[in-house]
């Protein structure tokens, strides 16, 4: 969703601008953008980030040290593990950027009984209706699953219950996402790409997930093998609450932090 | 404590931005602190830019609470002496641009 | 339609005014819109902080907004090319307040200034808006005076109706709300020393100061009325006040010049009981007709006990004008869906 004038502006901004140097109206825009966060940062008593990813960036860009304090998810005890059922979800909203598009392509190359479950409500109605295109394309409807609706939040912890692994490829995202994370809780392994920006701060390859190139058949490839290979499957989910406790991403810390004198 | 929780927002879009606030009210609560939670509009809009800051910054909260924890920019502009950031992401503009063109 | 609702906030600080703002949200929602509550901080002490309070307002960019109700000062003053004023007050220091000399803006240069500019935002806000609504006559009544503004009063409706079903008609008079000397429960008190019937009073609800409770208290002992009157004093649960409201003979409510109807009066007429009330009571008069829906008597400790002598020697009269003054109050038509059907139209 964005504003009737940001586009235009933004696309100025993002290609042609960059290359301006001297386009004396946008560079006083930028000087007074990191004016002001020069003005805000500088006033807090402390900084706090979601990512590494962001406090880089606070480094690079603004010179200020933060410190990292991983969002924790809400109530996330009621994330549990029932199964390893040969079935990759991926919960979350149905957006170009979160590329679900990867995980149908990927669905004609796999060789296992392996199955695709996504699940998510949609800003824009055209991409899930590219999906569903997709699937019909390449007779993937007995292997892909779309339930393109707003999931409650048990239904979530009930697909998330009965996986064997939930995928999460966004493009160069600036956390680990909560969708990682929940599946981390319910003991289930991560499935994401080395694009995908912050998500390996919480998987590493091998140990609760893994992590391959942003390409059908690796991904292709990815699935059989969390479906084929259930044991190592299942340790790389029960390796999760250990990555989540290691990285100590709770409320308490987080509270203990904000509340410090 | 009194916690002040405040971020910007666009009404009626919620995300992970509202969320965190929205959890973290509900958790300071559970461990006994009064939480008010404040959403001011912003829109990222250069022409009206300058004008929106100037309306977060006209806000004093150095009486209203103990601590103020800020999320979105320009959250962090509000006046208070016991600020706290929490900060997810910087403006659009700053991060579509790259650091490269940042030191001019 | 996306329908904002803008309200101020002092935080940790709820009120009337608050509680309003919520239940609008709420019935927005239940009428099928997508509704919100933006709040906006506010605070006006030093009294120069009020420039920046505005300026903030002034500047502030709404979008992916359809309409905004705006409830308050300064929160009205965000700009939107949609508004609906639902005003339930200006800000009174800059107005009758500052006339009467109860206000922190100073009587100097500056603060006539400052006391002009209020009142030049606040022109300029009230010419711009698509809809204009006030809580109470009183209300309309300053817009009037003091800005030669016309709008139309929308009095806010009762919450939750269906708590207020009347249950019976039994041996007391109730007398709700919050408890102060400017709501004058101690007045009805006073008159149960000189009544002849068999009247019961009951008087429930939060006592504002320790000094309320003990004004009751005393009285009830000094004129040895333990039979007669019943104190319950403190935040009560919701349904305590109900079940009290829907089974009395009749409700009593006597503030001294109260703005709008009021509460408490409109929960009254709803469980079908008549008001007793009195004759300075304000805005309250406007759902009680003497004789007919209720009772309007002079102020007096005597007086009130000869109306509630009268309520409860002839049951059946009272009874009946029950019934007349839920037909009354229904017939004012104010409820929650003609509200949000002229808020958002």
């Amino acid at each position: 969703m964005v504003h009737p004038s940001l586009p235009r502006y933004y696309d100025l901004w993002g290609t042609q601008y960059c290359g301006l140097e001297d386009n004396a109206k946008n560079r006083a825009f930028r000087k007074r953008i990191f004016a002001t966060d020069e003005v805000g940062l500088s006033e807090s008593a402390r900084i706090f980030t979601n990512s590494k990813i962001v406090s880089n960036r606070l480094k690079n860009f603004n010179s200020i040290d933060s410190e990292v304090l991983y969002p924790p998810v809400f109530q996330s005890e009621r994330f549990h593990c029932e199964s390893y059922d040969p079935v990759i979800v991926c919960i979350c909203r149905l957006e170009d950027h979160k590329r679900q598009h990867l995980l149908v392509d990927a669905m004609r190359y796999t060789k296992s009984k392996a199955k695709l479950v996504l699940a998510g409500a949609s800003h824009s109605g055209s991409y899930p209706r590219k999906l569903k295109l997709k699937v019909l394309k390449y007779c993937l409807s007995n292997k892909v699953k779309i339930l393109d609706r707003w999931i409650s939040e048990e239904e979530k912890s009930q697909l998330l219950a009965t996986c064997c692994a939930a995928a999460y490829l966004p493009f160069d995202e600036d956390s680990y996402g909560y969708p990682s994370l929940e599946a981390q809780h319910a003991c289930k392994a991560v499935l994401t790409t080395n694009d995908s920006g912050g998500v390996p701060e919480l998987v590493t390859h091998g140990v609760n997930g893994l992590i391959v190139d942003p390409n059908p058949k690796a991904i292709a490839e990815a699935i059989d093998q969390l479906v084929t290979n259930p044991q190592k499957t299942r340790d790389m989910g029960q390796n999760g609450p250990v990555r989540i406790n290691e990285l100590d991403i709770s409320w308490d810390r987080v509270i203990r932090k904000l509340t410090a004198a | 404590m009194k916690v002040v929780l405040a971020s910007s927002f666009v009404p009626f879009i919620k995300g992970g931005a509202t969320a965190i606030v929205e959890w973290l009210e509900a958790k300071l609560v559970e461990h006994g602190h009064q939480v008010e939670s404040v959403f001011l509009p912003f829109v990222e809009r250069p022409e009206t830019m300058m004008d929106q800051l100037l309306s977060y910054r006209m806000l004093n909260m150095t009486e209203s609470c103990d601590r103020l924890i800020a999320f979105r920019p320009p959250a962090y502009l509000l006046r208070h002496p016991s600020k706290f950031l929490w900060f997810i992401h910087h403006f659009r503009a700053t991060t579509i641009c790259g650091a490269h063109n940042i030191a001019a | 339609m996306k329908i904002l609702v803008v309200n101020n906030m002092v935080p940790f600080v709820r009120g009337g005014a608050e509680e309003l703002a919520d239940h609008l949200v709420r019935h927005l929602r239940r009428a099928g819109h997508d509704a919100d509550l933006m709040r906006i901080p506010f605070a006006w002490d030093p009294a120069d902080r009020l420039y920046d309070e505005m300026i903030s307002c002034l500047n502030m960019e709404l979008w992916n907004v359809d309409r905004v109700i705006a409830l308050k000062f300064p929160a009205y003053l965000i700009p939107h090319p949609n508004k609906t004023m639902w005003l339930v007050h200006q800000f009174r220091q800059a107005y009758d307040l500052w006339d009467s000399d109860y206000s922190l803006i100073p009587h100097s240069d500056s603060g006539t200034r400052l006391r002009d500019a209020i009142r030049a935002a606040d022109n300029e806000c009230f010419a711009s808006v698509n809809g204009f609504y006030c809580i109470s006559p009183t209300v309309q009544q300053r817009l009037r005076q003091f800005n030669q503004m016309d709008c139309q009063v929308l009095y806010h409706p009762l919450n939750d109706p269906e708590n207020f079903q009347c249950q019976s008609y039994g041996d007391y008079i109730f007398a709700g709300g919050r408890i102060n000397e400017g709501k004058r429960q101690h007045l009805l008190v006073e008159a149960m020393q000189h009544v002849t019937s068999d009247a019961k009073l009951i008087v429930a609800g939060p006592p504002e100061t320790k000094r309320d409770a003990e004004r009751l208290q005393r009285i009830v002992k000094q004129h040895n009325l333990q039979d007669k009157v019943q104190l319950e004093l403190g935040l009560l649960p919701r349904e305590r006040i109900a079940n009290l409201a829907t089974n009395a003979l009749a409700c009593a409510y006597i503030p001294f010049d109260e703005d709008s109807l009021a509460y408490v009066t409109m929960e009254s007429c709803e469980a079908k009981k008549l008001v007793l009330s009195a004759s300075d009571a304000g805005g309250v008069l406007g759902l009680v007709n003497d004789g007919e829906t209720g009772f309007v008597s002079p102020p007096t400790a005597e007086e009130l006990a000869d109306r509630i002598d009268r309520i409860f020697t002839d049951r059946a009269k009272s009874i009946r004008m029950g019934e007349a003054s839920y037909a009354n109050w229904r017939d004012k038509d104010i409820n929650w869906k003609n509200t949000i059907q002229k808020l958002a139209a």
